[in-house]
């Protein structure tokens, strides 16, 4: 999810508390917690993911204030509420209220060292060729997902270069609902100038990324029409955004740059047949028109209010005073008597009816 | 805390003396030590080294510190040229079985914050002075999809005794946070 856990790169934290001691635990209650999130019985089988995305949910100003460790706290408390094992008010009063079933004892101490040495892979065999391989450009997707996800907000949109393929993992976004995806595991090199600016040179960051959050760079971008010689790229503001936002929903994994290429080529030709000029006027009709068709496509709940949208605009543009700005609002006020714009001043008497 | 230690308790859920247990295990057995033996072994011990960086979870293995992700660390070498320094921006992995229990700081926002941005200012705020022609790499654990927290920087430094590598490898320079491992004033 993109929550305030995100922290990679933001700024105004202050400096580290490099003088911390060390050792394991500060208090006595933080390696208490320790000690019962390993020890406790789950009442439902928690995965490293769910717990992740648990500890995310928390209030943001609390995530920022609280110890860790007592954001475990809370992330446990959450995911034992949920598996059943209590209720708030039990966690509340801090006494049992009901028991419940337990299928087994909880661990015992002489159980424990064993226990330490369980190591959870979470790498899948796979006869899936890769993707990528070394040296490959990449581009972050823009978008993550609203689970747990490793595609942090600095790198996305943002062009890479594969350093290895690491075998097929389970992805995380997946496995937090149980799930068993394996997804084509790479390591992505960034230069850090290319993500900020004021980083200078000899820096890289370089993270860990599954395939399904990267598209080679061949998809990285939709090309303008080609303009005539000393005409400027863009001739109409409008070209320009359609043209944007096409790119944007590409990237962010709505449709891939073949399907683009098939539904605009499909758009041009009645155009084309139709004997319409070979102009930037024609060409961006279809770009829009490829658009609109493969957002209804892909996601048929934008797409549905895409037609309502539409309406809304144009009652708008009628409710609107000549030169006065347009704006969406009045899409659901009241007809405009076109010889009264004084009209508005008597808005909110009309909006009972 | 206590309310929920009394009610999984009282559920049938936990045994008290097992929290100590892991408590104990945590604190007396598995630590940044283990790490150090690693990196000793690494240093000292070509054909581990490079099975160390092919796979980290074989080395790991190997000295039988398997255990909390330790499953496919991505152990990266620090050499003249690059200095690596290791940060989980998104939540706090950390390699466990070979490392121990992270340091506050590490799962602070500071530094998660700061590492992948500024890691030369962060390692200036730890004392170390990076030179200009070494690069500075940044090994997010974000994306790490299937590492659940596991990456140890095998940091190289040249002109040490072998024998005495261990006593010297520090938690902060397997966390990247230290690269000169010279014993400092007053440590010896």
């Amino acid at each position: 999810m993109d929550g305030i856990h995100d922290f990679g790169g933001k700024q105004g934290y202050g400096p580290i508390d490099v003088g911390e001691t060390e050792e394991p635990f500060h208090y006595l209650w933080e390696a208490r917690l320790f000690g019962i999130t390993r020890a406790y019985t789950k009442p439902v089988p928690v995965t490293l993911d769910w717990f992740r995305f648990t500890r995310e949910t928390i209030e943001p100003t609390e995530y920022l204030n609280r110890r860790y460790y007592d954001q475990w706290l809370e992330a446990h408390v959450v995911m034992a509420i949920f598996g059943g094992a209590f209720t708030i008010e039990e966690v509340a009063s801090g006494k049992s209220a009901r028991p419940i079933k337990v299928l087994s004892p909880p661990m015992t101490p002489d159980r424990v060292d064993a226990l330490t040495r369980v190591m959870t892979r979470y790498d899948r065999p796979s006869d899936a060729k890769p993707a990528f391989t070394h040296g490959d450009e990449v581009s972050a997707k823009l978008h993550g997902s609203i689970w747990h996800t490793r595609l942090p907000q600095y790198v996305r949109g943002r062009r890479g270069q594969v350093e290895a393929f690491r075998g097929f993992h389970i992805l995380p976004d997946t496995k937090m609902a149980g799930g068993e995806a394996a997804e084509a595991l790479y390591c992505v090199s960034f230069r850090t100038a290319d993500l900020w600016p004021e980083a200078g040179a000899g820096l890289t960051a370089c993270i860990s990324i599954c395939g399904r959050a990267i598209l080679s760079a061949s998809e990285a971008g939709l090309l303008p029409r080609e303009p005539l010689d000393g005409a400027p790229t863009f001739t109409v503001p409008w070209h320009a955004e359609v043209l944007g936002i096409a790119n944007v929903l590409m990237q962010s994994g709505m449709y891939m740059a073949t399907e683009w290429a098939t539904t605009l080529g499909a758009e041009m030709r009645p155009l084309t047949e139709a004997g319409e000029p070979d102009t930037d006027e024609t060409y961006y009709r279809a770009v829009l028109a490829a658009l609109e068709h493969l957002v209804a496509e892909k996601s048929p709940s934008t797409g549905g209010s895409l037609v309502e949208r539409v309406g809304a605009w144009r009652r708008a543009y009628l409710n609107t005073p000549h030169g006065q700005p347009v704006m969406l609002e009045a899409a659901d006020g009241p007809a405009l008597d076109h010889h009264d714009h004084h009209e508005h001043e008597h808005d909110h008497h009309h909006h009972d009816h | 805390m206590k309310a929920l230690e009394c009610l999984l308790v009282e559920k049938g859920l936990l045994d008290p003396q097992t929290v100590d247990r892991w408590i104990e295990v945590y604190t007396e057995e598995i630590g940044p030590k283990r790490g150090a033996e690693l990196v000793a072994r690494a240093w000292t011990d070509p054909a581990f080294r490079d099975r160390l960086l092919a796979d980290g979870t074989l080395g790991i293995t190997e000295l039988g510190f398997d255990g909390w992700a330790g499953a496919r660390p991505n152990v990266v070498e620090s050499t003249a040229k690059v200095h690596n320094l290791v940060v989980c921006a998104l939540c706090s992995c950390y390699p466990h079985s070979v490392l121990g229990v992270p340091p506050n700081w590490y799962k602070t926002a500071a530094y998660r914050a700061r590492a992948v941005r500024e890691p030369r200012s962060v390692l200036a705020e730890f004392g170390d002075t990076i030179p200009d022609d070494v690069e500075v790499s940044c090994l997010g654990l974000d994306g790490g999809g299937a590492l659940p927290g596991s990456a140890a920087a095998a940091h190289k430094h040249r002109g040490l005794d072998a024998v005495r590598l261990a006593a010297l490898v520090t938690r902060n320079s397997m966390i990247g946070t230290q690269r000169d491992l010279s014993p400092r004033a007053g440590e010896l």
